[in-house]
């Protein structure tokens, strides 16, 4: 039997423009500096999509969402750059959060 | 849901704060933030770490709610709040500005102020306080603050709009 690994993607936006594709690193370092490798491993977080210069969607493993929007809270400094990231929205398909999001959301996963 | 944000801006982006799921966020136009009860004419919200100046400040008609600056617990304090309706607020940047051990400071003494100032029968409410756009946090995010300095999630909802209700009298 294979076991189906259940996501939750979060819908970020940056205070300013980022490229969080190319800067996925720096924001996963922040995540992991704030989360500590325990946590960071269960929740396994990744930048997955952009669709506009400040806003991208991350998934992580179901249930570890609640951490990964803190620790985007605490993470002040992407690339040596002062930075507010907002969670806008959670949801458990990446179409869902681009229909819930008027359609400004990514609807497709960029392989990093 | 009428959630409400306060900040130290003068003028807050409204468009940001709707995306974040604010229905009205308050800047230092609107509610003044000082530190003691007499100062600004309007409604104001007043910091101290003193004790007589947070129960002076509680008497006043004029002042929304109070912030306890610093680690003093003051459950006098929390009981009179408690008695005359009026908010204590929680400031979450102190949270998300902080860093290392200062952070694990704060997260302790929030959660010990928290938890009396629940115990005293206190409403309790949490704002950003931000000085700039980058401290300002969505809904979500305040909803996970409040429950981690261990609000259930629908003490941490209702925390969101203490201001909103209060500023609406």
């Amino acid at each position: 039997m294979i076991l189906k690994r259940k996501n939750r993607y979060i819908l970020v936006e940056a205070s300013s423009p980022l490229d969080a594709v190319a800067e996925s690193r720096s924001i996963e370092a922040a995540m992991l500096k704030v989360l500590g490798e325990l946590y960071y491993s269960e929740a396994n977080p990744k930048v997955v999509a952009q669709s506009d210069p400040t806003l991208f969607a991350i998934r992580v493993n179901r249930g570890q969402e609640g951490r990964v929007i803190l620790a985007l809270s605490f993470a002040r400094e992407i690339s040596g750059r002062k930075m507010g990231l907002y969670t806008l929205k959670t949801s458990g398909t990446l179409r869902a959060l681009h229909s819930l999001h008027g359609n400004k959301a990514p609807k497709h996963i960029v392989r990093v | 849901m009428k959630y409400t944000d306060l900040t130290l801006m003068e003028s807050p982006d409204t468009e940001l704060a709707a995306r974040l799921g604010f229905l009205r966020v308050l800047g230092s136009i609107h509610i003044a933030v000082s530190s003691s009860s007499s100062s600004p004419e309007g409604p104001h919200i007043v910091i101290s770490d003193s004790q007589g100046e947070l129960s002076k400040a509680l008497r006043e008609s004029s002042v929304a709610a109070i912030v306890v600056k610093d680690s003093a617990i003051m459950r006098k304090v929390f009981a009179e709040a408690a008695e005359r309706e009026k908010p204590l607020l929680l400031i979450a940047t102190e949270l998300t500005c902080a860093e290392g051990r200062q952070r694990l400071r704060n997260i302790y003494r929030m959660k010990n102020l928290f938890r009396i100032a629940k115990h005293a029968g206190c409403r309790i409410g949490i704002v950003t306080l931000a000085r700039d756009r980058e401290s300002m946090l969505s809904v979500m995010q305040m909803i996970e603050l409040a429950m981690l300095i261990g609000a259930t999630r629908s003490e941490a909802k209702n925390m969101l709009l203490v201001l909103g209700d209060n500023h609406d009298s």
